[in-house]
């Protein structure tokens, strides 16, 4: 049993884009981006805001992908990348729904609207609780793998209506600007999609940092438990 | 079960905790009926900066903090190989 693969390894590469991009992105969305008409400054929590919310679009397909494939092969590595990303996808969608409402205020007038888009993305934060307390609750580790990948599967159910919201149920929020139905990134300005686009892989690249780390850590205790039981 | 469930959320709760002080903040910047047009440009800088700190400060002491957990595991893995390596010997 070894902790060294391929996803361990990669951490150092992937924190030296992380740590050039982060300064890159800033600037971009602080310095060279105009300031929007209608929202002037508070327009800039978008250029985090949707990095955060296609981050837990990913999260939750890694994981679900992770779990469905440690359903066919009964892999703990994939039950652990699973894991990994539901967690490190928890923290995103938490700040989905703390810049969304930071964002809403001053262009609605009010934090909290229950329209389509917050409410399906409030039950996919629901979902990832339960996916961590199940975690923690069920003490037979192959039985809370089992469960998770299950309710993993679920929570990707809900992914594809969180972004069709929008469409599906006219609301408040307004349509998404990157993958649109108009096309990708139809009606932002050049300068606009340049800072997105950097800090879109600015995120993914954090992403990464964080569920190698994630999963390193899965890993290694996994290994501790086989060690002890082996001197015990 | 080792992992204690307190300790495996404190890093959600360290983001929330963050989280929810800009929210705070913010409320109290734009408390009343503030619209788009009344909300000086200071405040509106002042709290996305706080903002963007606040996430950029949280991800920085999560990787920290997993970086920490990391070292002390592999030391333990170390050990636990060596008392094994001993006792077999």
């Amino acid at each position: 049993m070894t902790t060294k693969t391929g996803l361990s390894r990669s951490p150092t590469v992937l924190t030296i884009l992380a740590a050039v991009g982060f300064p890159i992105s800033l600037y971009l969305i602080f310095v060279a981006t105009p300031l929007d008409a209608e929202l002037g400054f508070t327009q800039k929590i978008f250029y985090f805001h949707v990095p955060c919310a296609w981050i837990t679009y990913l999260a939750f397909f890694v994981g679900s992908g992770s779990g469905v494939a440690y359903l066919l092969r009964r892999s703990r590595r994939w039950d652990h990348l699973a894991h990994a990303s539901i967690e490190v996808g928890t923290v995103f969608t938490t700040l989905v729904l703390v810049t969304g409402p930071l964002w809403a205020r001053p262009a609605w007038g009010a934090y909290w609207v229950w329209d389509a888009r917050l409410t399906t993305t409030f039950v996919l934060w629901l979902i990832e609780i339960a996916y961590l307390l199940l975690r923690e609750f069920v003490e037979e580790p192959e039985k809370a793998a089992r469960f998770c990948a299950v309710l993993g599967l679920l929570g990707a159910l809900d992914v594809p209506v969180i972004h069709f919201s929008v469409v599906l149920w006219r609301g408040l929020h307004p349509e998404a600007v990157v993958l649109s139905p108009r096309g990708f990134a139809s009606g932002l300005p050049a300068d606009f999609l340049v800072a997105l686009v950097v800090s879109l892989a600015t995120f993914t690249v954090l992403f990464g940092v964080m569920l190698s780390l994630r999963y390193r850590v899965l890993r290694a205790t996994e290994q501790i438990d086989y060690l002890r039981r082996g001197a015990g | 079960m080792e992992r204690h469930f307190h300790a495996r959320l404190r890093p959600v709760a360290v983001f929330l905790l963050l989280s929810f002080s800009v929210v705070f903040a913010s409320g109290q910047a734009w408390a009343g009926d503030a619209r788009v047009g009344d909300v000086t440009l200071w405040r509106n800088a002042h709290f996305v900066v706080a903002a963007y700190g606040a996430v950029w400060l949280g991800t920085v002491l999560y990787i920290l903090r997993l970086l920490r957990r990391i070292a002390a595991l592999e030391r333990d893995i170390a050990r636990l190989q060596a008392d094994q390596k001993r006792t077999s010997s």
